[in-house]
Parts: C-alpha cells; sequence; structure tokens
C-alpha cells in the first residue's frame, strides 16, 4: 500500500484511514468526512479519483472534477425556472432532479403578495433541504441582508466546471478583483457551475464571460496577463 | 423533459447582441467553427469535428435484395442517433433531411451497386452517432455522411454466370463508390427582426433564432435541397443571397473534405503505420493520457499480420503525482499493449473449411455461401453460411455466393 499525503492524488479504493484519524489535535469522533470519501468497516474508502485535501486536520473530502451537481444544504446556487405549481416553482439547477422553490420562500413574501417570476426566468437561492431521496428544496429568503438572493435580471448565464466554481467562490480568486478594476460588473457564481454576469454592455459582458471561460486552466501568475489583454480586447 | 432549457436572460442577450450584430463566440456572421475531418483504420469511418459539436460516421455495405420498383439500383440508407441519449428524439428532423438530400440529389450512382438485377444489389448504409450537440448539427452529419461516403470502399465482386464471388480486401482492392457530386449542407440562422442572418449558429442561436435555413449545394453550385424551420416570412432577395454564400461555403467544405481524404489516403499507401481515431479521441480529453508509442494499430494496407487478430490489453501504471493548489492535472501513463494471438478461424463449429482448391467443387454443394473476413471489422453483415477458406500461409477469403 503507497502511503498518500494531503494534496495528492488519489483513486478510488485507496484507503485513506491512517492518515484521516492520524494526529491527536481531535478526537476520532469529531473528525468529518466531505464528498468522495466514505466509510465502510472502520476504514475510510476514496470513492471518488482526486486530489486529497483537509482543514484544520479535522475535515477531509476530495476535490474532483465532476459534471453533475449533486445538491448540499447552504449552498449557493443558480438556477433556472422550469416550471410552476400552484404552490412552488420547479427550478432546474443542474442536478438530476428539478428542485422546488416554494412561493413563500422569498424575502417578504405572503400569501396574497406573491413573487413575479415566470418560467424561463433565472434566480440565485440557497440549497434549504438536500437528500439523496427527495427533491431538494431551495429557497429565496435572505438572512440579515448577507447574501443577496432573488431572480436576476439581464445579463448573461454560462456553465463552468463545478470545481471551477468552488475556485472562484473562494475569496482568495485574483481574477474576479482584476477583473473589476478594468471594468464593472455583477456577478453571481452558483456552486453548480452556472454563473451569471451583467455589466453595462453587451461586449464587456461577453469579454468577461470569455475571461472567466479562459482562466479555468490558468495558473495564478498568468491571470494579470490574461486581464491585460481583456483591457485591450474591450478597448478595440 | 429538456434538461437544458434555455433561460430568459440567455434569451434577451441573444436577440439584443444580434441587434448589434455581434455573436457570442467572436465570429463573423459567414464564419465557419474550425472543421476537424479524421478518418479511422476502417474504410468509411470518420469522425468529424466543427467546433464543439462532434458527428462520428460508419459506411457498412451489405449484399440485399433489391426494391421491385427499382430492380437494378442499390440502395443507401442513412441514419443518425444520439449517443447515449435516445430520449431526445431530436434527430427525426435531421435523418429526414438527410435521406431526402442525399437520395434525391443522386449523388451516388446507385446502378453502379448492382451485382445481379433483381436479385443482389449492394445496400450502402451510414450510420452516424452525434457525440456531442453544440449547434449546427446538420451541417456537421452532412460532412461526415459526405466524407465517409467518400471514403468508403466496398469489396469487388465478380458474378460469374450463376455463381457471385465476393473478393477480400487482401485479394483484389475495394472499390470507391461512384459519386456524381458531392452535396453539403451549410446551416444559416435568421434573426428575422434584425436582419441578421448567420452562417453555422451554435447550440444557443440555433435555439433562439426565429428561422433555420439548410440549404444543400453541391460543387458545381448546383442546389440540390433547401429545408426552411421556422415561421418568419423570407424575402426572394435573402434566400438569393443565402444560397449564393451557400454555394461559395460548399465548395470550400467539400475542398476540405477532398484534401483530408487525400491525406489518409497518402498515409495509408506509404509504410506509415494508421494510427486511426486514437489521437482524435484522446487529445480532446479534459484528462490527457499519454499513450505510449506501443499503441500502433495495424492500418489496412499493411499487409503483413492478417491473420492475427489483436487483442489490447490495458496496463495502467499510475504515477502518484504532487499536486499544488491551484492544479487539478494529473498525468498517467497507459501503456497499452498489444498482445497478438494467432486465432484461426477453424474455431468457429458452425464453419466449414474448405480449402481454396476445391472451392470449385464445394460451390456444387446447394447451401455453400462462403461470406468472409474483411480485416478488422465484424459489423459487416453477412447473407447466408460460412464457409472460410483456411490456408495456413494466406488467407485468402473468398466469397461464393450462389
Amino acid at each position: 500500500m503507497t502511503l498518500v499525503d494531503f494534496n495528492d492524488v488519489v483513486l478510488p479504493g485507496n484507503d485513506v484511514s491512517d492518515i484521516v484519524f492520524k494526529g491527536d489535535t481531535c478526537k476520532r469522533s469529531e473528525k468529518t468526512i466531505g464528498p468522495g470519501l466514505k466509510s465502510a468497516n472502520n476504514k475510510i474508502i476514496v470513492c471518488n479519483g482526486g486530489v486529497l485535501r483537509s482543514k484544520d486536520d479535522k475535515y477531509f473530502w476530495i476535490e474532483f472534477s465532476k459534471k453533475k451537481y449533486s445538491p448540499a444544504k447552504d449552498d449557493v446556487v443558480v438556477g433556472i425556472v422550469a416550471a410552476k405549481t400552484s404552490e412552488m416553482y420547479k427550478v432546474d439547477i443542474g442536478a438530476s432532479e428539478l428542485a422546488t422553490l416554494p412561493y413563500l420562500a422569498f424575502t417578504n413574501a405572503t400569501k396574497k403578495n406573491r413573487p413575479e417570476i415566470k418560467v424561463g426566468n433565472v434566480v440565485a437561492a440557497k440549497v434549504k433541504v438536500a437528500t439523496p431521496f427527495m427533491e431538494s428544496e431551495i429557497s429565496c429568503v435572505e438572512y440579515a441582508n448577507r447574501i443577496i438572493l432573488g431572480q436576476l435580471e439581464n445579463g448573461f448565464l454560462f456553465n463552468v466546471s463545478l470545481n471551477y466554481a468552488l475556485r472562484l467562490r473562494k475569496s482568495s480568486s485574483k481574477l474576479l478583483y482584476h477583473l473589476g478594476q478594468m471594468v464593472p460588473y455583477e456577478i453571481v457564481i452558483g456552486v453548480n457551475g452556472k454563473i451569471w454576469i451583467n455589466s453595462a454592455s453587451i461586449r464587456t459582458t461577453i469579454a468577461i464571460g470569455n475571461a472567466v471561460m479562459k482562466a479555468e486552466h490558468l495558473e495564478e501568475e498568468d491571470i494579470p496577463q490574461l486581464v491585460k489583454n481583456f483591457n485591450k480586447s474591450l478597448n478595440v | 423533459m429538456n434538461l437544458n432549457p434555455v433561460s430568459d436572460c440567455e434569451k434577451l442577450f441573444i436577440l439584443e447582441a444580434a441587434s448589434q450584430k455581434i455573436r457570442l463566440d467572436g465570429r463573423k456572421r459567414d464564419e465557419y467553427r474550425p472543421l476537424k475531418i479524421e478518418f479511422g483504420l476502417d474504410w468509411g469511418n470518420c469522425l468529424v469535428t466543427l467546433g464543439c459539436t462532434r458527428v462520428f460516421a460508419q459506411v457498412s455495405c451489405e449484399i440485399y435484395q433489391p426494391n421491385n420498383s427499382r430492380p437494378n439500383e442499390g440502395v443507401l440508407q442513412i441514419s443518425a442517433e444520439l449517443a447515449g441519449d435516445d430520449k431526445l428524439n431530436d434527430l427525426t428532423k435531421i435523418n429526414q433531411v438527410l435521406e431526402r438530400f442525399y437520395k434525391d440529389s443522386k449523388c451516388i450512382d446507385l446502378e453502379a451497386l448492382c451485382i445481379i438485377a433483381e436479385e443482389k444489389v449492394w445496400k450502402i448504409k451510414v450510420d452516424l452517432s452525434v457525440l456531442n450537440m453544440d449547434g449546427n448539427t446538420l451541417g456537421c452529419c452532412s460532412i461526415a455522411t459526405l466524407a465517409a461516403l467518400m471514403h468508403f470502399r466496398h469489396p469487388d465482386v465478380m458474378s460469374t454466370g450463376e455463381k457471385v464471388i465476393v473478393y477480400s480486401s487482401s485479394e483484389r482492392d475495394p472499390i470507391p463508390l461512384s459519386l456524381h457530386h458531392h452535396p453539403v449542407i451549410v446551416n444559416f440562422a435568421i434573426f428575422e427582426k434584425y436582419d441578421f442572418i448567420i452562417l453555422d449558429p451554435s447550440l444557443l442561436e440555433d435555439k433562439v433564432c426565429d428561422n433555420k435555413l439548410s440549404i444543400c449545394f453541391n460543387n458545381h453550385r448546383e442546389m440540390c435541397g433547401v429545408d426552411i424551420e421556422g415561421c418568419a416570412s423570407l424575402s426572394q432577395d435573402l434566400l438569393m443571397n443565402c444560397s449564393n454564400q451557400a454555394a461559395s461555403m460548399a465548395i470550400k467544405l467539400v475542398d476540405k473534405i477532398k484534401s483530408a481524404i487525400k491525406i489518409d489516403i497518402e498515409n495509408r499507401s506509404s509504410s506509415k503505420s494508421v494510427k486511426g481515431l486514437e489521437p482524435a479521441v484522446s487529445e480532446d480529453n479534459g484528462l490527457k493520457l499519454c499513450l505510449s508509442d506501443k499503441f500502433n494499430f495495424i492500418g489496412p494496407s499493411n499487409r503483413e499480420n492478417k491473420i492475427e487478430e489483436t487483442d489490447e490489453k490495458m496496463d495502467v501504471d499510475q504515477e502518484v503525482v504532487k499536486i499544488t493548489d491551484g492544479t487539478a492535472f494529473t498525468t498517467s501513463h497507459n501503456n497499452l499493449q498489444q498482445i497478438k494471438d494467432v486465432k484461426q478461424n477453424k474455431q468457429n463449429d458452425d464453419l466449414i473449411v474448405i480449402d481454396p482448391e476445391s472451392s470449385e467443387s464445394s460451390s456444387s454443394d446447394e447451401s455453400v455461401e462462403v461470406v468472409s473476413h474483411y480485416k478488422l471489422d465484424d459489423i459487416r453483415p453477412v447473407i447466408g453460411k460460412y464457409v472460410v477458406s483456411d490456408d495456413e500461409n494466406s488467407d485468402t477469403g473468398t466469397i461464393i455466393l450462389d
């Protein structure tokens, strides 16, 4: 058995119990495993090929590239309203099933004051219920104004890989900061890989979209160069 | 259920872009995406990539009883399907249009495919599988169809009175289809309100536009068919403009196909081993695999190693690679080893084995029909029982049909 370390590539079937249970900073019962890991017979087994990551020696997960979004609680997602029933919207969030969005799950919504959202509109929402056996439920209620949820108007929607969307959401992402210094724009990044962008003109929106898509496989050092090129293309 | 609905955002955005005459991918209105045509090991096997749209085509032939109405004509059949998912019946339309354009334009000399009138003709089947849909699927399918038909070769046949002998490719070189002309479909998307007509629409443009116009032209600037989908009314000038554009585009496309075929045939005739689709398929995978040089198929034009059927066994040597933050790439070496097993054709009990010398006498037996191996394929359908002439040194597979 080869010994794996954190930030190593692991493959499905690898046994990582040694490394997960190692260390005395916290008790065994407090350790948490995330996506890509599974516990069976007191062992921790990898079930998706990817990079093993950990946080504080307490949380463990595999960072892997996948195409289908599987909902998890408290994720911020961007979805397209696909259908309307008497009490709820059905929203396509890129998961295997459509998610439900009740009419009352909006800020300031009451039974009489219904939100005006049509089929085809785009919403940003938070996942409230996510179980493997039921349709997941999302909600647009904003708590303490921390994030702004609800309908997204105008702008443009495009898809990136899930892994990249997670990376972009990290506050350390330089790209969005640099782009913002060139041109003002709005962006919503859903964990489900859908990104909504709006800016003053169509050209800038397209340029920002292209820049975001192109930066997926770039190193952090190359990003200033990309932004420079981006600025040039805007001025032409 | 349509899994990828188009949101209002995208629709409005595309329409607004159309009003300013901008395309999302920065192309000009009459610009095609990069076209790539690659051929497989087999004759009539090709993979066409147009931007992100990918279509795989395979032509096959079988001996078939002709229709009563056309007793001395071969049969052409084109069928497209979506690889993997057959719930989305989006392709019936494409099937209809392709069949109509390619049959009605009489581009293939069907009479040349006749073996014995009223009894045996060649049936040419084009199977298209759409691997990825990213707009202009019909155009890509038509390029794949044409390229595969131009590339395809069917085995030589000789009829001597009552017998029909089908020669294997080792005995006589297979014959290409005779094509009178080369029709290819050019697709337009029309945004009527903004008077914006674009060539080679992407998936979003395809979904949002008012009209879809497909014009089929051959390389002699002759129109072979028009198909209009959508509700907007089109003026005469517009159609004329479009067809002029389509004609010049079709010539370019046909030239491209021809040059691709020329290169492929040169590769086959030279001593280089033909790699087939392997580089094309492994190239575009997000996670690139390094295939070792051992992985060489034996091309159809190479004469040696004919009896050998190749079995590939894949040994994956995985190297665990340190990954730094922000990179998510892994390298892996796949050593694909070819294990060459000489498999005699005798294994099958159903086969009656005869010597090539005695084939004359055996053909007097009433039910002896032979259809034999073309290398590397077992796709081609077969009529009657097998009789494989088995010589230890050469594999002359002669096919005798009564």
